[in-house]
């Protein structure tokens, strides 16, 4: 098929806006009378309240409102997290909007409060009394797991959920292995650190609607709102901005439940934009990982057994750890065919920040490891990092130890070369104090999220009378090029320019329903209801155009506003008049179509087996290291980032989310890590929590392969969180090769480095 | 977040802001180009005080040049520094200084006199001043002018003699264009970093001997400090891979650095070691 729109370097529809700054952002955003909100957190991890006292914060002039838990119609409520369909105990959790009885982290919302001016709402929080009784609290997974440990919640266990897979037999692998390999790893807690913190503003409008405008990643949350509040769900609308940010931050509730409920007794417009130092102490963190890891392989380098546990920290309440928690278990032993895996995993609440969504959701942990394992098995057996990989890693027709067989295209051992040998010849250092290093890594992440959730997006394509589109389609657009992705679509399938195409995007009251901007779903479930609709508008403008111009259908292509015959090219209409003709026929422009992923149970035990996700995207990183001997400095010189995306719909935008994701998790391997040290954050700030800045960045260099295999639109694949996989390990391989230390607990700082080389001498 | 609870006052000139001074005592606070201020108002470490804000006094801006005295006004930004020939030439420690300060869009606002009256063992312009064996020049109603040595100006981390009422008008040393120099910072990223360590180092050489050599550590104490012990090792000595290794053992010994979430005290200790060899080499080059 030729393709005119599709497959092109466009620059995103909402750029310029963005450079010259224009975009309205959830904080830009203002109303007449509106009041400010604050909200008073936690100072202890772990305590009992005793008594709040709100009188003197009540008498503040300028105040409006200061709720507590009391206040709150439905406190407690058995979340599902933006999920529609009935998910089953084990994936839900307690979503609890301020803290009653106990608190569970420092920095847990305690009560909120409503003035006339930042400066009294701030005043107000100094003014609330509560009193504490603090509790020992539980810091460290590992012994929150201990029978007789500190209960983190009331009545709930700290397990909060636990799963295994089984394939062969894994002491039988174990004993038929030559080599083994063992070792422990860790990763921290990291925060998103996206441009703009939680924010939103709301109002109470005419009709009794409370509406949400706020920067999210899933605007379903209004029924979740509606719940808090006692209200039914279609008197709660939530309106997406664009955002600068999310990351997976944004996926769970921040800022919409406060909001709705200050609105609700106010009846005043609202705002509520988090610090940046509330947003490090008290939204959503990747789960930390403790990761025990052998591996065995045959002489000849075949990998014949694995066996991982994984403890994760959830932090102090529930949110999305179960469902990171699978993903981690399902990628565990990586995107390697191996006859005898074992895997146990389990998250466990403790009373440190609590743990949810972050871009590689459970997928990119394990695969330091896993990683990182494979490396050590090539260099005790003497084989290069490509040969391993490739003589080990999954093809199609192979399966995942849960008994999930591809049945599509399995680009590893291609992007795996590509990676590696874009590297170019290897170069020695002038410098006697600097040793370069080289390492790979290649690794699977799902698209399209958990198939037991039953998702679905609905998208709707309507053609204006002028010849003009319009997309209504409620995904919220993280500046990932969401929007811009839909609108392309439309534009090849109806054969009109992009610019005559306007798009609505992320309204609950007047977008159709497109499901959560996560788990990189939107291109391959928005992308594909889209693409429906709009093939069901041509489908209709061809039947038209085919009486109009007395040509058959299957003869005809519609391009550059016209329908034209293929066998004879001067004989076409233009759109507009099918349109016309279509419009006094009463045949409709419209089509507003629904996309469902595939279903599968809900898994009925911890043992998990089959399918648990649509499809993976496949990619591979290989990077050049400079290490400083002396110092342990890494500098990271060169990244080759290569993915099998499947067809490339916008190239710049593809190229984007892989340099991104590169600089996202460059920050994971070298320096990002949030210090919770008995509850307490020691990095509270950017001052102490870093993240690369431009001048720590290389260029990164992107190769796509175009395999046409996935299950989006024209065959593409999801990019926006694979993108992030693989960089962590291959870094870590790369220190590995440069100066010979395995580094085994992220970041690998350059003190980490610098004593690591000193104790191996 | 507002910045309430403070009075604000701008003075137009030196003197006025000497009197405001004097009348606000232990309540004001200067204000220059507030990168230590507004960050500290936010973390409320900084409370209820009288905001005097001098930025716009030009008496305290430029660079002079007095027979072999170099004097920089206290409100002379990061980039003034970093553009002026004469710092370049004459005091190629601070010029090297000012290329690691922050980012360009803090060097334009950052003030050499608010580095100096900050007090942080880390101050990037404050450790090339120290090695520039630099005199601090304040004024107030009580005391008049004094003239202190740079090296007796800090007593702790955030602390230092000045009194309520001081403000700092300038800052002056010899100049420096005959001896070597050289300036390294070691932070966690390469830009935007708080210093894990820095060094600054003038060297002026007798042939292949040394003649004279001053050196200041940053981040590696409560306040930045000379290496007294290591400049008397090497005064007179003549440079040889022995006695670069002798000295980045005995530096090591004149330290004394925390351990915090950034890094250990172990690994300071190290870098210490590190940064003298690579500081010494590079002032040789
Ligand atoms: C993002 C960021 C990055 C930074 N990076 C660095 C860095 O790399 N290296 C570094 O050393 N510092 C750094 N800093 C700290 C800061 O920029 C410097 O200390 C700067 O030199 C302070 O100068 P200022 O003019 O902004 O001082 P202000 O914030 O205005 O004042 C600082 C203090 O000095 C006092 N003061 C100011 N002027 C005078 C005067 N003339 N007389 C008496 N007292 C006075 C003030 O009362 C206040 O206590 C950074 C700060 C930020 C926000």
């Amino acid at each position: 098929m030729e393709l005119n729109v599709i497959g092109k370097g466009l620059p995103k529809v909402d750029a310029w806006a963005k450079v010259k700054g224009k975009t309205v952002y959830a904080d830009d955003f203002s109303l007449p009378g509106m009041l400010y909100a604050k909200v008073l957190r936690s100072k202890y991890p772990a305590a009992r309240i005793l008594s709040i006292d709100t009188s003197r914060a009540k008498q503040l002039p300028g105040v409006h409102a200061v709720l507590t838990a009391k206040d709150v119609p439905n406190n407690n409520l058995r979340a599902k997290f933006g999920q529609s369909t009935d998910v089953g105990a084990q994936f839900e959790g307690l979503y609890r909007v301020l803290a009653e009885e106990k608190v569970r982290f420092l920095g847990e919302p305690v009560a909120l409060v409503a003035a006339e001016s930042l400066q009294i709402a701030e005043e107000a929080l100094d003014l609330i009394e509560v009193t504490y009784e603090p509790l020992p609290g539980v810091f460290d997974p590992v012994e929150a797991l201990k029978p007789g440990a500190y209960p983190v919640g009331e009545n709930e266990s700290n397990v909060v959920s636990r799963f295994k897979i089984r394939k062969g037999d894994i002491d039988a692998g174990f004993a038929a292995a030559d080599v083994i390999v063992e070792n422990t790893y860790h990763v921290p807690f990291v925060d998103h650190a996206y441009l703009e913190p939680e924010s939103g503003v709301a109002w109470l409008d005419e009709d009794g609607v409370i509406n949400i405008r706020v920067s999210t990643q899933v605007i379903e949350h209004f029924r979740t709102v509606a719940e808090v509040l006692g209200l039914p769900q279609n008197r709660v609308r939530v309106i997406g901005t664009w955002l600068g940010g999310g990351f997976g931050g944004k996926e769970d509730i921040t800022v919409e439940s406060f909001l709705a409920l200050l609105v609700w007794k106010t009846g005043r417009p609202v705002k509520l934009t988090y610090t940046r130092e509330e947003s490090l102490l008290a939204h959503s963190k990747r789960h930390p990982f403790l990761m025990k890891y052998k591996t065995g392989a045959t002489k000849d380098g075949r990998i014949i057994a694995l066996e991982a546990e994984l403890i994760a920290d959830a932090g102090a309440y529930t949110y999305l750890t179960p469902w990171v928690l699978l993903y981690a278990t399902v990628n565990a032993a990586g995107p390697y065919d191996i006859p005898n895996v074992k895997v146990d995993s389990v998250a466990v609440l403790t009373n440190n920040p609590f743990t949810s969504a972050n871009r590689g959701f459970g997928a990119i942990q394990p695969n330091v490891a896993y990683e990182s394992q494979v490396d050590e098995l090539a260099r005790v057996l003497g084989m290069d990092p490509l040969t391993i990989r490739q003589k080990n890693c999954l093809r199609q027709g192979a399966s995942l130890a849960t008994g999930f067989t591809f049945d599509r295209y399995v680009a590893l051992p291609e992007v795996a070369e590509k990676a590696w040998q874009a590297l170019g010849p290897a170069k020695e250092s002038q410098d006697k104090r600097i040793r370069i290093g080289r390492g790979l890594a290649i690794g699977m992440m799902s698209y399209g999220r958990l198939t037991f959730l039953h998702d679905s997006s609905r998208s709707y394509v309507k053609l204006e009378l002028d010849g003009s589109a319009v997309i209504r389609c409620g995904v919220p657009d993280l500046g990932g090029g969401q929007a811009q992705a839909l609108c392309q679509i439309v534009a090849e399938e109806l054969g009109i320019p992009i610019e005559k195409i306007k798009i609505y995007i992320s309204d609950t009251a007047l977008t159709p329903l497109a499901g959560t901007t996560t788990a990189t779903r939107q291109l391959y479930m928005s992308g594909n209801a889209t693409l429906k609709a709009a093939r069901e508008i041509k489908e209709r403008l061809l039947t038209k155009a085919s009486t109009m111009l007395n040509v058959r259908k299957a003869y005809l292509k519609i391009e550059n506003e016209k329908i034209v015959s293929l066998v004879e090219p001067g004989n076409f209409v233009s759109l507009k008049d099918v349109i016309a003709q279509c419009s006094s026929e009463g045949i409709e422009l419209f089509c507003e179509a629904q996309f469902n992923a595939p279903f599968t149970d809900i898994p009925a035990s911890e043992l998990i087996t089959g399918q648990t996700h649509p499809d993976f995207t496949f990619g591979a990183y290989a990077v050049e290291v400079a290490v400083d001997l002396e110092t342990g400095v890494v500098e990271v010189q060169k990244v080759v980032a290569c993915y099998d995306v499947g067809k490339a719909l916008n190239v710049l935008n593809v190229e984007g989310q892989l340099e991104g994701g590169a600089i996202y998790c460059l920050g994971y391997a070298l320096m990002e890590e949030l210090v919770v040290d008995q509850g307490r954050l020691k990095t509270p700030s950017f001052s102490e929590y870093l993240i690369p800045t431009a001048a720590d960045v290389p260029d990164v260099e992107t190769i796509l392969v175009e395999s046409g295999s996935g299950l989006g639109p024209y065959g593409a694949k999801g990019v926006g969180e694979p993108a992030c996989n693989s960089i962590a390990p291959a870094i870590l391989n790369a220190i590995r090769d440069a100066v010979g230390v395995r580094i085994t607990s992220l970041p690998a700082t350059p003190e980490k480095i610098v004593f690591a080389m000193q104790k191996k001498q | 977040m507002g910045v309430s609870g403070f009075a604000y006052i701008s003075p137009s000139t030196k003197e006025e802001t000497l009197t405001v001074l004097s009348e606000a005592g232990e309540k004001g606070r200067i204000v220059a180009g507030s990168t230590n201020v507004l960050p500290d108002i936010r973390a409320r470490k900084i409370a209820g005080c009288i905001l005097v804000d001098i930025s716009h006094l030009r008496e305290l801006k430029g660079i002079e040049i007095a027979g072999d005295t170099v004097t920089i006004g206290s409100l002379t930004t990061i980039s003034e520094l970093l553009q002026s020939a004469v710092i370049a030439k004459e005091a190629g420690v601070l010029w090297q200084a000012c290329r690691c300060f922050a980012d360009p869009l803090v060097r334009n606002r950052a003030t050499i006199g608010g580095n100096i009256a900050n007090a942080s063992p880390a101050a990037d312009g404050v450790v090339p001043l120290l090695a520039l064996e630099a005199t601090v020049n304040v004024e107030s109603k009580a005391r008049g002018k004094r003239a202190i040595p740079l090296d007796e100006f800090f007593t702790g981390p955030g602390k230092s003699v000045l009194e309520p009422g001081e403000l700092i008008t300038s800052v002056s040393f010899a100049k420096t264009s005959a001896m070597k120099s050289a300036f390294i910072k070691f932070g966690l990223r390469k830009a935007m970093a708080i210093s894990l360590a820095s060094i600054g180092m003038v060297v002026g050489f007798n042939g292949d001997t040394i003649a004279r050599v001053s050196i200041a550590l940053g981040a590696l104490a409560p306040t930045p400090v000379r290496a007294r012990e290591t400049e008397k090792y090497l005064a007179g000595k003549k440079i040889d891979d022995e006695i670069i290794a002798r000295a980045s053992e005995l530096i090591k010994t004149e330290v004394n650095p925390i351990s915090d979430v950034r890094a250990s005290r172990d690994y300071r200790q190290h870098l210490t070691g590190v940064l003298f060899r690579r500081a010494i080499e590079a002032a040789l080059a």
